[in-house]
């Protein structure tokens, strides 16, 4: 059976899943930021980069599969960056210091999205959806913040299950095979497609409404207590973000 | 003599000005305990009866829930009261675990965590589904998901039950235990529905819509079946 978008929260089974779930969530914040301080314009940049994110996949260990998915978009999305060297390099191209002044724009922007993409895919195969409510709840984030949230993470699997449900009426009514049945499927899709969303999105409010969903957030009362797991991955992480803040601002080589 | 659960006089509901109504000059009243089936065609404003029971559409006329006058301030005393089950079950399906959803209004009542989870757990086990109780409930049939809303609904063991349309969904197995489980709460209750074998099994007074007009209050299914089946 296929697994869905949403089965991606909680499928790690790294040590970090040992710690709070809000410890996970700041810890993941810490690591991500770690990765975007770190510059690719250094060798001592980058490999703290590559370093930090290796060790936070190690800790949530996602998936083979999840890891490999990430990886293939991250590169899709952020290695076309290198197709500007030419237009960022401004004197001639025989120049070679000039290439290398250009490279590190496009390897910067690599080196970060990557980094920052496996370290968030990481980060929420560490925490279910159900950990991340409890992690909302206990952090310092407005109500209505964590609400919104919550609903956005649980309504797309919802949606997600949805689009699955049209897609295969779409397969089964012959309207994916191509042709013209398939564009006239297209094109009428969005004014089906975005009058549902909208009515499920006033019924859902209903319930929310009716449910006192906004009212009030209880937390449950087991797991409050930060423990060694906790403190130490909050430690590690944080001296990572510290080493690599260290790295950018003394411009180590 | 007892205050009504519920209580509509001369209750109408339209969405617009120029609009018909949906629900024209609508008076009844259920008794504490008592079982109230809601019947009629698609689109005869059974939905929006029910939901106009719980403040959800604009109203004029009186809605009353154990005597209190439905109004902006009484809404959410009310609602505490009140167990409503919507058609559609995804959309009152709120949290991404079974527990956490079926929990959520004991312990917003502010009812200890472990308390609300042990009768949280219960109101799964008197529905058949405690096996999916950490289950995501995007992993869940409709029918099960319907199961899970029901829970929820009765979890809080409320005064008054408004489902609309339970049985939808449901295996006959499950209709049954439904019908059985329903049938052993003191709560009174309203159920909107279609499945008239469903509402025969469970409720002593059938109460029928057509065109947001009360055409029928009876005590059997077959004055509605002879009205349905000429």
């Amino acid at each position: 059976m296929r697994t869905s978008l949403h089965d991606l929260w909680g499928c790690g089974r790294g040590p970090v899943t040992r710690a709070a779930p809000q410890t996970r969530l700041l810890a993941g914040a810490a690591t991500f930021a770690s990765c975007m301080v770190s510059t690719g314009a250094t060798l001592s940049g980058s490999l703290c980069a590559g370093l930090i994110c290796a060790c936070w996949l190690w800790a949530c260990r996602p998936p083979w599969r999840v890891v490999r998915t990430s990886l293939l978009l991250g590169l899709t999305l952020f290695l076309p960056y290198f197709l500007l060297l030419p237009l960022l390099a401004d004197a001639p191209l025989a120049n070679p210091e000039s290439w290398r002044r250009a490279l590190v724009v496009p390897w910067t922007i690599v080196l970060r999205g990557l980094c920052g993409m496996l370290v968030c895919t990481a980060a929420v195969t560490s925490v279910s959806a159900s950990d991340l409510r409890e992690a909302l709840l206990r952090l310092p984030v407005p109500s209505i913040v964590s609400a919104i949230l919550l609903q956005i993470v649980h309504q797309t699997a919802t949606l997600f299950s949805e689009t699955k449900q049209v897609a295969s009426a779409m397969a089964v009514r012959g309207a994916s095979s191509g042709g013209l049945a398939a564009w006239r499927v297209l094109f009428s899709l969005p004014q089906v497609w975005l009058p549902r969303v909208i009515v499920r999105a006033e019924r859902v409010a209903d319930a929310m409404e009716l449910r006192g969903y906004c009212d009030l957030h209880p937390v449950a009362s087991d797991g409050a207590l930060m423990g060694t797991a906790d403190f130490t991955t909050l430690g590690a992480t944080l001296v990572a973000l510290g080493i690599a803040t260290t790295f950018r601002v003394l411009g180590a080589p | 003599m007892s205050r009504p659960a519920l209580e509509f006089r001369e209750v109408t509901v339209r969405y617009s000005l120029e609009d018909p109504a949906i629900i024209a000059k609508v008076s009844f009243a259920i008794a504490e305990g008592e079982r109230v089936a809601l019947v009629g065609l698609n689109g005869s404003g059974k939905t929006t009866l029910l939901t106009a029971a719980v403040g959800l559409v604009p109203h004029d006329g009186e809605i009353l829930v154990g005597g209190e006058r439905l109004a902006r301030r009484s809404l959410p005393d009310i609602r505490d009261r009140i167990g409503f089950v919507f058609n559609v079950p995804e959309d009152q399906l709120l949290f991404p675990r079974v527990l956490d959803d079926v929990s959520f209004g004991l312990l917003r009542r502010g009812i200890p965590s472990l308390e609300a989870k042990a009768s949280a757990t219960r109101a799964l086990v008197a529905l058949g589904v405690e096996r999916l109780a950490d289950s995501p409930l995007h992993h869940l049939s409709h029918g099960q998901k319907q199961r899970v809303a029901l829970a929820g609904a009765l979890a809080t063991e409320p005064s008054l039950l408004l489902l609309d349309e339970p049985s939808a969904g449901l295996d006959p197995p499950g209709k049954r235990a439904l019908s059985a489980l329903l049938g052993r709460l003191d709560a009174a209750m309203m159920i909107a529905t279609h499945d008239l074998d469903f509402a025969a099994s469970l409720c002593t007074r059938f109460i029928m819509l057509d065109k947001g007009q009360i055409v029928l209050d009876g005590t059997t299914a077959d004055e509605v079946r002879l009205r349905w089946e000429p």
